[in-house]
């Protein structure tokens, strides 16, 4: 009696778990999407156009697979059904949530990006490594584009998006730190801007600058937003730069920012004055005139390098001001060690109240291996 | 009825530390800075504190009984009617905990892993951990702990990743103390419920081999301030990674930020640390229901076994009720209840013993028997 | 040994039970039971014996011959046998016979009776062990016999600690069995504890250490093993060393260690034999494929069914194109695979050596990779089972091993069911088990439960032996008070 007794608890207990296998979302079934793009069409429907990967197994020979790009599109009023218009388009089940770069079409990009993006945000299993662009047209023509010049090249646009990173070219944005800085008031954000070229090549051409959260409409070239990043202190492996010293002798040097100090002095007048004193230390990496063995050429580059820099400086942050892109963050500064001046200013154009005054110093530091 | 089993200080560490961490953690930085903003590190420090000093109270009251639980000494101090009210109500009270955190534990797991499986067969997979890993001896318990306290601080490694995020600002931790005093001491309220567990001192103290000396107290001691120093620790790091308004719209900061970590084999840190901490929140889960089976077996005189089955199956009706009614009514209601039960009971008995001279005289002779 | 001849009176009183008959008629009077009379110095006695339990040679020399030549009757003097004992009972004179002693009477009113030991010995020489291979450990094996396992183990441990209780099992047919400790290392209670197991064991016939085992051991309902069986004299030794007991049975070849934890499972001679830091790393990566064989197959099953946004996207890539043509749940997949890997295993144990080469290589690679091109399995399920049976084969021990395949099944089950969180519920289940187990009183699963990192020296890891100390907390009474590395501090040279 007893033993039966037993069975059948055991039994109410294995009951449940037979009907199982709730969650099971098979790997095999899965179309796992790699691209995705986010575009507005006329009506002010949301279009979503993705590349999914897709195997065929040839007939003929068993072991053999040929990959390729499917390109699937579905409009809706809001992401997600969107998306499940494309759900219902493709065997299997569309799961974005492999995605490794989500492209925006510019009409999204200057509205406000967050109505994209909250329905990527609500799923857990999303990748939130994933890098976001901008694009200068719509991302399904960048997306149709290259589904179709770079079928081989699956992590085309990302390794294109890392290798700027790395020579910080652009700031290094994921779809994770990106809803940071959305909700963030005292700070703005950059986003890789893509387009194409004469040559019908992919590239990223500069840096699309935000404010608040929606695209300025302008965007910063990559030695400018490199500059920027200098200014952020979140430099990269490496830092290229290169300056045109003498436009006649066509003399121009190029240099590897090594390290790099900021010091930041916030100061309320009648504007917020913003003295920014930028120390970097340089490597001469290009420069045919040589003679760096003399400490007067070296302190002679450094003196021009420095004049030019700060004039560039200047340029760029009168653009920033513009636009009222805080992207140095000097808004969050200034909640943080200046309480007192952000409770004057705030609000939304508190940019506007700012002045920044840019000092740059270059110091050579080395010169590669020859002198 | 005086207890066998005998803990040393070292145990007693991992037993309430093992308690105290638990479900609150995930949603911590959230609640903290519900009240009091980037300052939220500030009331988990001053609650850390605070319940130093309860503990310190609780050790002075159990010290006066030594061997004996709060089911037993309660019926010595305010009589026995009285103290079997108390027992009552603090066995409630603890199952009521365990009820809390099945109820969050589900509803975590179906957001961020299972959400398709039904909430109450994740109920019934808790509630048959919670009756296998209660029926055994106190020495069971304590050796599991110390074992399963490892995880803390691999909890506490896993973490170490975020570093690498680029986006990490300390900026967010500043202005130090801008939400104001009042906001921050507000903000302990809320951080008082992740800090629950210390209460089950009251029952562990009685197994300790020297209750009355001062080093019993210094496994509690250092407990808490490593759960303090562990659960400031977390609300730094979610602070400096999310700004204010995300963290307003983030319920568990910690599992978010972690998602977004890769390393090279994983991409989903959250996952590992997601499985982590079910062991930690289990570990939870049988000191409470231990302890509460123990006051069961204790008042109506069953024994051990037939009274984790009476709690489990008690916990697991009611937490389904709750599930599918009201979840987050359990809270507020914790809220109040870990008041009561953490801080007001323990002073009132203190005082009582201590204006009454209540002794555990009737155990003394039992023990020269 | 001359023995029991103070016991005269003693003797006396138990004679007269000695009954020729009555012996013979327990024995059914079956017909190798030979019986013969000599007649020396105007006495008759009378042998008794099995034929085919007796070396005839002995009986010759060491009995018939100088029995004849006797000039007193003295027996006890004039007999070259090892072993003299006195027969106290007809019951004690057939187990005497059964063990291939003869039983010597006078044939007369006050017969006395003697068992002399004849016994002939078919058992094999000492060979290298078959199961327990080592690199560079002793190449001696226990054999199947109870004196020369003794023998072995005296040999490699010798000390005046060195204790040997013997004990017959079995009521109708009888085992003898031989409790072997160091007296002053040995923890007391847990002899005291295998003693009165030992003592309680009423089985009809001990068919091998198996049955003891099932005797003696803490729980029965537990896939971990909690007894320590190994064929090699000198892991025996190290453990009676260590302060553990080993238990002898006769005609088997495997030697019974107990208390065992979790962790002697991972330990072999080698590791002693080898440096520190070797022998820590081969530990280590012991219990590291303990855990990759117990997990690595459920944990596939949840990142293919359930996480696969877990793994690494070039992975996924590559996983997807070999599992889309298998039409199976990945649960099924490794069940068939698993499966096929157990049929394998099993029938290579039955085949000689020579052919199970071929039969590795046919059997594990062309059926592999037939199956994956058949498309029953993906080139990622095959992989995981053969890493799966891969690092089953890395444990020293085979009770253990197969401990491996009693949970891993269950754990898949629910990690189909569950995907990640169903295996944490399953290694917690485990945990929580493993924790409760004990080997004679002594915690199954330290040093980790209870946590004593101290104890981690010679357990997980193995540090240099002159930094022992003290033993790990299994034998309290042993302590290594010197250092052994006294010399370095005269002999160090300063840097100038």
């Amino acid at each position: 009696m007893r033993k039966r007794k037993t069975k059948l608890v055991l039994l109410f207990f294995i009951l449940p778990l037979l009907a199982g296998c709730w969650d099971e979302r098979l790997l095999k079934n899965s179309r796992t999407v790699y691209l995705s793009g986010f575009d507005l069409n006329e009506n002010g429907d949301y279009q979503i156009t993705s590349i999914i990967r897709d195997m065929n197994i040839s007939e003929s020979s068993r072991g053999e697979i040929s990959i390729s790009n499917k390109l699937v599109t579905g409009n809706g009023s809001s992401i997600k059904e969107a998306s499940v218009t494309i759900d219902r388009s493709v065997a299997g089940n569309y799961d974005p949530a492999k995605g490794r770069a989500l492209i925006l079409g510019i009409d999204v990009a200057k509205g406000d990006i967050y109505n994209v993006l909250d329905a990527v945000y609500r799923d857990p299993r999303v990748d939130l490594n994933a890098k976001i662009v901008v694009t200068d047209n719509s991302a399904n023509e960048i997306i149709t584009h290259l589904s179709e010049n770079e079928v081989e090249k699956g992590g085309y646009l990302y390794e294109l998006i890392h290798s700027s990173e790395i020579n910080s070219e652009i700031q290094d944005i994921t779809l994770r730190s990106i809803r940071t800085y959305l909700f963030d008031e005292g700070k703005d954000f950059m986003l890789p801007y893509l387009s194409k070229d004469e040559d019908n090549k992919v590239k990223i051409n500069g840096v699309a600058l935000f404010h608040d959260q929606s695209f300025t409409g302008q965007f910063l070239t990559p030695a400018e937003s490199t500059l920027l990043l200098l200014f952020m202190e979140t430099k990269s492996q490496q830092a290229l730069l290169t300056e045109q010293l003498d436009k006649e002798a066509n003399v121009s040097v190029s240099y590897n920012v090594k390290s790099v100090s900021r010091k930041l002095k916030l100061e309320k007048k009648d504007k917020v004055h913003a003295d920014i004193l930028l120390e970097l230390d340089v490597e001469i990496v290009d420069y045919p005139p040589d003679h760096l063995n003399k400490q007067s050429r070296i302190s002679f580059l450094e003196r021009q390098l420095s004049k030019i820099l700060t004039e560039k400086a200047d340029a760029l942050f009168k653009k920033l001001a513009e636009n009222q892109s805080d992207i140095l963050g000097l808004g969050r500064e200034m909640i943080a060690f200046h309480p007192s001046i952000w409770e004057e200013i705030k609000g939304e154009n508190y940019y506007e109240q700012i002045l920044v005054n840019p000092t740059v110093k270059v110091n050579v530091r080395s010169s590669g291996i020859t002198l | 009825m005086t207890v066998k089993g005998r803990i040393s200080s070292v145990n007693l560490f991992y037993v309430l530390a093992q308690t105290m961490i638990g479900v609150g953690l995930l949603s911590l930085p959230h609640q903290t800075h519900h009240t009091a903003g980037s300052d939220g590190w500030i009331s988990i420090l001053i609650t850390g504190f605070f319940i130093q000093l309860i503990v310190l109270i609780i050790w002075l009251l159990c010290r006066k009984f030594p061997n004996l639980t709060l089911f037993d000494f309660s019926k010595v101090i305010v009589g026995k009617t009285l103290g079997t009210v108390v027992n009552f109500l603090y066995i409630i009270y603890l199952l009521t905990i365990i009820c809390y955190i099945f109820i969050v534990y589900t509803d975590t797991l179906k957001r961020w892993i299972l959400p398709e499986t039904p909430g109450w067969i994740l109920l019934l997979i808790l509630f048959v951990l919670l009756i296998y890993g209660s029926i055994c001896t106190i020495k069971n318990v304590i050796s599991l702990f110390s074992f399963l306290f490892l995880f803390i601080p691999l909890l506490f490694l896993i973490t170490f990743f975020v570093y690498h995020d680029p986006s990490i600002d300390v900026r967010y931790l500043f202005p130090i103390g801008h939400s104001g005093g009042w906001n921050i001491l507000k903000g302990t309220k809320d951080t008082f419920v992740s800090f629950i567990g210390y209460e089950t001192l009251l029952i562990y103290f009685a197994f300790m081999k020297r209750s009355k000396s001062i080093s019993a107290l210094k496994g509690a001691f250092f407990a808490i301030l490593f759960v303090t120093t562990f659960l400031m620790y977390i609300v730094m790091i979610s602070t400096m990674m999310l700004s204010p308004e995300e963290m307003k719209i983030t319920r568990e900061p910690v599992l978010y930020i972690l998602s977004a970590v890769e390393i090279r084999l994983l991409s989903r840190l959250d996952l590992i640390f997601l499985s982590f901490w079910c062991m930690v929140v289990f570990a939870t889960i049988i000191s409470y229901s231990f302890s509460a089976s123990m006051g069961i077996s204790k008042l109506i005189r069953i024994k051990h076994k037939f009274a984790v089955m009476l709690a489990g199956t008690f916990v697991f009706i009611v937490s389904i009720i709750f599930y599918y009614m009201e979840v987050t009514l359990l809270e507020k209601w914790l809220k109040h209840f870990s008041l009561i039960f953490g801080v007001i009971i323990p002073i009132l008995l203190l005082f009582i013993t201590i204006i009454f001279k209540r002794e555990a005289a009737s155990t003394d002779e039992e023990k020269e028997n | 040994m001359r023995l029991k001849r103070n016991k005269s009176k003693k003797t006396l009183i138990n004679q007269a039970n000695i009954s020729l008959e009555n012996i013979k008629s327990q024995l059914n009077h079956t017909s190798d039971l030979k019986e013969r009379e000599i007649h020396s110095n105007g006495q008759t006695y009378i042998i008794l014996y099995i034929n085919s339990l007796v070396d005839q040679e002995k009986l010759e020399s060491k009995i018939i011959k100088p029995l004849t030549k006797m000039e007193n009757n003295d027996i006890l003097n004039e007999l070259y046998s090892q072993e003299i004992s006195t027969a106290e009972s007809n019951k004690t004179a057939t187990n005497g016979l059964l063990d291939g002693y003869c039983l010597l009477i006078k044939k007369d009113r006050n017969s006395e009776g003697f068992l002399l030991k004849t016994n002939a010995s078919t058992h094999r020489e000492v060979s290298e062990p078959v199961v327990e291979k080592t690199i560079l450990g002793a190449k001696v094996g226990f054999v199947e016999s109870l004196d020369k396992n003794i023998f072995l183990l005296r040999a490699v441990t010798k000390s005046t600690d060195f204790t040997v209780k013997n004990y017959t099992l079995g009521s109708s047919t009888t085992t003898n069995v031989s409790l072997v400790y160091l007296e002053h290392m040995a923890n007391p209670e847990i002899i005291k504890k295998v003693e009165q197991r030992i003592k309680s064991i009423t089985l009809d016939s001990i068919r091998s250490e198996g049955d003891i085992q099932d005797c003696i051991e803490d729980h029965t309902l537990t896939p971990f093993p909690q007894l320590l069986l190994t064929e090699r004299p000198d892991k025996a030794s190290a453990n009676l060393k260590d302060g553990r007991v080993a238990l002898i049975t006769d005609g088997s070849p495997t030697v019974i260690i107990l208390p065992a934890t979790f962790m002697t499972f991972f330990q072999t001679p080698d590791d002693y034999i080898t440096r520190w830091w070797l022998g820590s790393f081969f530990r280590f990566i012991r219990l590291f494929s303990y855990i990759i064989a117990l997990i690595l197959p459920a944990l596939y099953i949840a990142f293919v069914s359930f996480h696969y946004e877990v793994i690494p996207l070039e992975l996924v890539y590559s996983m997807q194109s070999s599992l889309s043509y298998v039409p199976f749940r990945p649960f099924i997949e490794l069940m068939i695979m698993q499966l096929s890997f157990e049929l394998l295993r099993e029938a290579s144990i039955r085949l000689p050596p020579s052919v199970a080469t071929t039969f590795g290589i046919v059997g594990g690679l062309v059926v592999g990779t037939a199956m994956v091109e058949a498309g029953i399995v993906s080139y990622g399920g095959l992989i995981v089972v053969a890493l799966t049976s891969v690092s089953s084969f890395v444990q020293p021990n085979i009770e253990m091993s197969s401990s491996i395949r009693v949970l891993g099944f269950p754990l898949m089950l629910i990690a189909a069911i569950f995907g990640f969180f169903g295996i944490v519920i399953g290694v917690l289940c485990v945990l929580i088990h493993l924790s409760r187990l004990t080997s004679f009183g002594f915690p199954y699963f330290s040093p980790i439960v209870p946590l004593n990192i101290k104890d981690f020296k010679d357990t997980i890891i193995r540090i240099p032996s002159w930094m022992m100390y003290k033993q790990p907390k299994d034998s309290p009474h042993f302590k290594q008070e010197k250092q052994s590395r006294k010399w370095k501090l005269d002999d160090s040279e300063g840097p100038y």
